[in-house]
């Protein structure tokens, strides 16, 4: 069974470019078995950070894509009727209990939230799973923690966690980095020069002023990740601009107009 | 159905936006300020994060039309129309481009030409010159910030060498040598100005601007050509004539404070004593003549001892006053259009037929597709889905809303680039939204409020739950007034109390308003905004979602903190509103 969960552990560094003191915070965090929930917007570093820190703890990380079609066995678990007859499959949240991993729900408000309470058990001091249907009680492994991430912003208006939930869980904030900070990841992870990627980041300072009169979220470090991507392909700049930060965020006209514009100040 | 609704979406733009540019008798093309504004304002947010006052130039004094940006009061104005010109080497510029560079110009002289020049002592000539070098010092500036602003502006930039008869073509030829290092020009003066401009240290440093002009003027002498104020101006379109940066006699200076900032310095801490001292002011009865239908007392949250003051705030009910019905059948005249296109859209989000929800574990009836699925997965030897039950549900909408509109004073105010007041604004969208939610049948109810002290917030119910949207609301709706200040948080209470009477499973209260919280007893404005978001607090307890639009482009500093982070929107481009708050009222009805 060993091998099940190996296959969830992450042999090289992935690059994580520290901000400020969220490592340390983290590692006393998952010390203590913390539950903790990773909160920012959308492209800002948060499933790279978990990813970073399950490599850094050694731990296996297991990673669940919540949407609002999941149901509660889609993370506990289900029976499965095979040619002889029935057969226990455990879901990615009995799997992480069971065998230690940290147990990552990504957008977890996505989720209905009725999938959302049966982590409830599991993120006190009971820290316990209880498989209903083979009556059975997992006793979470030592090594296991559940991390959540959410996005105050995006989600639709009458979608938040439930207070119970969210009390559970120690908070750390992840926004976009500083300037130099921003400018050193784009592009470390795209190969474009620095003097390249400070543009890109300016670009995306100004759209991020433009959040909230008409633009629902501004341009993500990951946006600027494709861009710099698109570059160092030998696409032109301003048209690697247009695809990967421009088009995809607005369809208001005048707002592509206005972003373009922008665009044009640092690539002509 | 998204289909339709795309379409439809589509069409309602292309209705709002139609095209930038329009071809003049003599075929050039043209770009109209009232088609390109809100893209400028967009563009000037983007780059400088605060909010610049746009406006439309109309006539001088003399009854001519302004070809010139100005700024005055801290308002850009720019001209209705800017022609294409073609400039003899760098091809066509457009219109929009021309518009562009004056507004990012004309910002940047907002924010970096941060006291006005003394004219004492100058004459018109140096006053030219320094006003050439001060322009190049602020694009300078921007330039270091925004290198593509450089080619933007140095497009339209058109002096050559060859132009040397008068004091104005060596103006525009130095206009043009100090931005755009490219150009090449071997006059001795225009080397001179280049290098002195070349040599400053700092940049920040606006009397710089001064020495070095007077230094120039100086030096233009030798050159024996006179200068005629009215016909030696600079020919470059985007700049403006410049007048912002001469203090006149008489007037008090005009520095611009970007509005973020000015508004980010809320709450004066001594206000708070002077809310609870005060005299009761004495009621207008003249005014107010119409009966009062009830009195209620609410409670009021002070921030300083977090507590509640309890029966605090007396609120009274009163019969609206009908307006004239005219007004409203021409809204809907004039709207008839919008009012289609909005009920098409409200339609498509109408009860659909039952709908069922598949792939259950656990549902009512068995989906017979899918347990012939797993029969033949378990046939074959493989794990079937065994999600193979349904459940049907009727979809049925279950939603009260209550349209609470602030009646203040300063919806009397008009609206930026609009000829219109916030007002009138505010009776076109309820209007409109009744017109459009009618269509559905979904339970709705429009109160207005507006406030004088603790002691007076007047309540109108100008549309009721289970009153007929006939011609009472509409006269009511007609007959809104703005008046005196904006206790927003009671008002929020009492509409709490109205909607907690609904048996709805959802329910929405949408506040429109231009402004922030305000009263006459409330100098502090962190008193009322606190208070505010205590209200929203408990109506949300209560089960009551609320959302805030605001008319006021400066909000996002307060709404955001009272209202929370998704739940208020910022209306940059008024035009489209109704289809917005109606797109709303659809996201939050689903």
């Amino acid at each position: 069974m060993k091998d099940i969960i190996s296959q969830y552990r992450i042999e090289n560094e992935p690059y994580y470019r520290v901000v400020s003191d969220e490592v340390a915070i983290y590692e006393a965090a998952y010390s203590e078995r913390m539950p903790m929930m990773l909160k920012g917007p959308t492209g800002c570093g948060k499933t790279r950070f978990i990813e970073y820190m399950a490599w850094k703890l050694q731990k296996p990380l297991i990673t669940v894509a919540c949407n609002e079609d999941m149901t509660a066995s889609d993370l506990v678990g289900r029976f499965l009727l095979d040619a002889n007859g029935t057969r226990w499959q455990d879901g990615p949240l009995a799997l992480a209990a069971r065998f230690g991993a940290i147990c990552y729900l990504d957008e977890v408000v996505e989720a209905r939230q009725d999938t959302t309470v049966v982590i409830h058990p599991l993120t006190d001091n009971r820290r316990v799973l209880p498989l209903e249907k083979t009556s059975e009680l997992i006793h979470a492994h030592a090594d296991f923690q559940l991390v959540i991430s959410y996005n105050p912003g995006y989600q639709t208006i009458m979608k938040d966690l439930k207070q119970s939930t969210k009390q559970r869980f120690g908070a750390l904030d992840f926004n976009y980095p500083e300037h130099a900070i921003e400018q050193e990841v784009v592009s470390h992870e795209t190969g474009v020069t620095q003097e390249v990627a400070g543009k890109l980041v300016s670009i995306a300072k100004m759209a991020r002023n433009l959040k909230g009169h008409g633009l629902d979220e501004g341009i993500s470090t990951r946006m600027l990740i494709y861009a710099g991507n698109l570059i160092a392909r030998n696409v032109e700049a301003k048209k690697a601009c247009r695809v990967a930060l421009v088009s995809p965020i607005t369809d208001d006209p005048d707002m592509r107009d206005a972003l373009d514009a922008a665009v044009t100040t640092y690539f002509s | 159905m998204r289909v339709v609704f795309n379409r439809l979406a589509s069409e309602l733009k292309n209705y709002l936006d139609p095209g930038s540019v329009e071809v003049s008798d003599d075929g050039r093309a043209k770009s109209r300020f009232v088609d390109v504004q809100r893209r400028l304002r967009i563009y000037l947010r983007a780059l400088w994060d605060c909010e610049f006052v746009i406006k439309e130039a109309g006539v001088d004094s003399v009854g001519e039309a302004v070809d010139r940006p100005f700024i005055e009061y801290s308002v850009i104005n720019l001209p209705r129309a800017f022609f294409d010109c073609t400039p003899d080497t760098a091809g066509s510029v457009p219109g929009r481009e021309i518009y562009r560079a004056a507004a990012t110009h004309a910002a940047a002289h907002l924010l970096f030409t941060k006291n006005p020049f003394s004219a004492r002592s100058l004459d018109k000539f140096p006053m030219a010159i320094i006003s050439v070098i001060e322009d190049a010092r602020v694009e300078a500036l921007s330039i270091r910030s925004f290198p593509g602003l450089k080619s933007l502006w140095a497009m339209q930039h058109t002096a050559t060498p060859k132009d040397n008869t008068s004091t104005g073509d060596y103006i525009n030829r130095l206009a043009r040598a100090l931005l755009d290092d490219a150009y090449q020009d071997d006059d001795a003066w225009i080397k001179e100005g280049r290098a002195l401009f070349n040599s400053i240290g700092d940049l920040e440093d606006q009397q710089i601007a001064r020495v070095i002009g007077i230094k120039l003027a100086d030096s233009f002498r030798e050159k024996k050509i006179k200068f005629n104020a009215s016909l030696d101006r600079p020919n470059v379109l985007y700049r403006d004539d410049n007048r912002y940066l001469w203090r006149r006699r008489a007037q008090p200076l005009e520095i611009f404070t970007p509005f973020f900032k000015s508004r980010s310095s809320v709450g004066k801490e001594d206000g708070d004593k002077e809310s609870k001292n005060r005299t009761a002011p004495i009621p207008d009865q003249a005014e107010n003549g119409k009966p009062v239908s009830a009195t209620y007392f609410y409670p009021e949250w002070n921030y300083r001892s977090r507590t509640e003051d309890q029966s605090w705030v007396t609120l009274r009910e009163r019969i609206p006053v009908a307006g004239d019905m005219a007004i409203i059948d021409s809204i809907i005249a004039e709207n008839q259009h919008l009012i289609s296109r909005m009920k098409a859209l409200i339609r498509a989000i109408r009860d659909g037929a039952a709908h069922r929800i598949r792939k259950l574990e656990d549902g009512d009836e068995m989906d017979i597709n899918a347990a012939i699925r797993a029969r033949i997965d378990i046939s074959q030897g493989m794990p079937p889905d065994l999600r193979v039950m349904m459940r049907t549900q009727r979809k049925t909408r279950d939603i009260s809303v209550l349209m609470l509109l602030d009646l203040s004073r300063s919806m009397n105010n008009k609206i930026k680039e609009r000829n219109l007041t916030a007002l009138q604004l505010t009776r076109q969208v309820s209007i409109l939204f009744s017109e459009a939610i009618t269509t559905v049948g979904d339970p709705f109810a429009i109160h207005g409020f507006y406030s004088d002290s603790r002691h007076f917030v007047e309540y109108f119910r100008l549309k009721d739950f289970d009153q007929p949207y006939d011609e009472v609301p509409k006269a009511r709706i007609a007959g809104i007034t703005g008046r005196r200040g904006t206790r927003m948080g009671a008002a929020i209470r009492h509409a709490t109390f109205h909607l907690n009477n609904q048996k709805s499973g959802k329910k929405l209260l949408l506040i429109l308003t231009d402004g922030e919280p305000s009263d006459v007893d409330a100098p502090n404005r962190k008193y009322l905004h606190d208070d505010t978001k205590k209200s929203v607090e408990d109506a949300r307890r209560n089960g009551i979602h609320s959302y805030c639009i605001s008319l006021d482009p400066d909000a996002d500093q307060y709404v955001s903190r009272i209202f929370g982070n998704s739940n208020y929107m910022v209306v940059d481009h008024v035009k489209c509103l109704p289809e917005k708050v109606l797109l709303i009222y659809a996201g939050l009805a689903r």
